[in-house]
């Protein structure tokens, strides 16, 4: 680029009309040659680049939550004698948090449900779920004397232990029952299969049409409800639980596995578009990142490129030969 | 809001605004004290967000709010410190070698930037959004965003040449 050409960029660049490439372009010209008279224009991009890669400290949310915590509002009860009753808190991003109250002769029901968001509850007895995304969980009014829910969606559920009296999920198709523990739970009404990760104890996962399996700790099932089959093993991978954990760990992976994590973790869709990207590896950990922030690093470390339209996500670039 | 909700928007929102509150303030303690102060506010709902065209609008505009803030009770303190550096210009030094001192200067020009125009140059130059996405988040029509940055980016060189001294030969 001749002088006259980096005065007309500069120009630009004075006006507001520079577009972000050619910011880059005026980024790199400055590191390249040592123009005294553009000190100015030297240290403030410097000083971009630096701000650019500030972060909060580890324990931003930890210290953000103990905040909440101290001012937290007194719970709220939800009750109705009527049929139905719904809150629907829409939140400027319409996330929606429905809680219902169902009255049925006797006893009256209790209706925990997702939408677009992940929540945490907490249960009568203290125990503690987290419902992934369009989830729904409902109990009796009387869960205090029998440890029963039914279940449809996503959840991670860290039950306390209560010798005489189990707690038990209903799900469409199977019944899961446990002391105490702490477990993933996956059974969406639209889905064909059951998936049980039991990160913590004992859980008894009883299909409606089989017989009753015992998982232990760090081990999972998948139960396919059409044709009663479940397949065990050993659980080493706990990225599936990456929506509650906000833990996605990556050892020498294959993109194609990455990709399908990520998809799960955060419900995008991410396509490539040429096969031999799905035959590289990648070894990362992310914590409480976000799928355009991994991706970022992918694409990065693998010499790519993505480009997100709409709700999905397209990578492009050379990928890797097949082995 | 339930806490999954929140700690989504959190996670979301959090690098960009601490981000923006270093830009402002230059102290990473006090930046991230300010984003805390945001989201509490936002989780106590405290005031009245669905006149803004997006949560992210909102988020910035009172992480702005709260920096000026903060700010103004540490005026005297700053202008102290202008006036030093205005009495007593450092010699030109190797950029290379004295980053962290050059960048004092820098700091101080942007400080006395009018708001806006010190968000508008973070957010094009730091956070490369385009003119149109900040009309958005600023609620300024794309023409006026232009001239803000076309005057933020001309007061910066300007500034900083007339007061340490090395203007154009």
């Amino acid at each position: 680029m001749d002088h006259h050409e980096r005065q007309r960029l500069w120009e630009k660049y004075y006006s507001g009309n520079t577009s972000a490439l050619e910011e880059k372009e005026l980024k790199t010209l400055l590191k390249e040659t040592a123009d005294a008279d553009r000190l100015p224009e030297q240290e403030l991009f410097y000083l971009m680049n630096q701000n650019r890669a500030l972060t909060p400290g580890p324990n931003f949310e930890e210290s953000l939550m103990a905040k909440i915590h101290l001012r937290e509002p007194k719970a709220r009860i939800f009750s109705d004698y009527r049929i139905i009753r719904k809150w629907a808190a829409v939140f400027v991003m319409s996330c929606a948090i429905v809680y219902a109250a169902i009255q049925i002769p006797g006893t009256q029901k209790i209706s925990l449900t997702t939408q677009r968001f992940t929540q945490e509850f907490q249960l009568p007895d203290g125990s503690k779920v987290w419902l992934n995304k369009n989830s729904t969980l409902t109990y009796n009014e009387d869960f205090l004397e029998k440890r029963a829910v039914q279940f449809s969606g996503e959840g991670f559920f860290s039950i306390i232990h209560h010798p005489s009296h189990p707690f038990s999920i209903e799900t469409e198709g199977a019944v899961t029952k446990v002391l105490g523990t702490s477990f993933s739970l996956r059974s969406y009404d639209k889905e064909d299969s059951i998936e049980l990760i039991v990160v913590q104890g004992k859980v008894a996962f009883q299909p409606n049409e089989a017989k009753e399996i015992v998982i232990s700790t760090n081990r999972k099932v998948v139960y396919r409800v059409s044709d009663h089959k479940s397949s065990e093993s050993l659980a080493s991978d706990l990225n599936a639980i990456a929506w509650k954990t906000h833990l996605l760990n990556f050892v020498h992976s294959p993109v194609s596995k990455v990709l399908n994590d990520l998809q799960r973790y955060n419900g995008v869709t991410i396509s490539v578009q040429n096969e031999n990207i799905l035959n590289c590896h990648f070894s990362g950990s992310f914590e409480n990142k976000t799928v355009e922030e991994i991706l970022a690093t992918l694409t990065f470390s693998l010499d790519l490129e993505y480009h997100k339209t709409d709700e999905a996500y397209l990578l492009s670039g050379n990928g890797c030969a097949p082995k | 809001m339930g806490s999954g909700d929140f700690r989504a928007l959190v996670i979301e929102h959090k690098n960009k605004l601490f981000r923006l509150a270093c830009w402002m303030l230059h102290d990473e303690s006090e930046a991230e004290d300010i984003v805390q102060e945001v989201f509490l506010k936002i989780w106590e709902k405290q005031t009245d967000y669905a006149k803004y065209r997006s949560i992210e609008a909102y988020l910035i505009e009172m992480t702005k709010n709260k920096c000026l803030n903060r700010i103004k009770s540490q005026t005297k303190l700053v202008a102290e410190n202008v006036l030093k550096h205005m009495q007593s210009p450092e010699p030109p030094a190797d950029l290379h070698f004295e980053r962290n001192d050059e960048l004092k200067r820098i700091k101080n020009v942007i400080a006395r930037l009018p708001e806006n125009q010190r968000v508008v140059l973070q957010l094009k130059g730091v956070e490369g959004l385009e003119i149109r996405e900040i009309s958005k988040l600023l609620n300024e029509t794309e023409n006026n965003i232009r001239v803000i940055l076309s005057r933020a980016r001309q007061a910066v060189r300007d500034m900083y040449l007339k007061e340490y001294g090395y203007g154009p030969s």
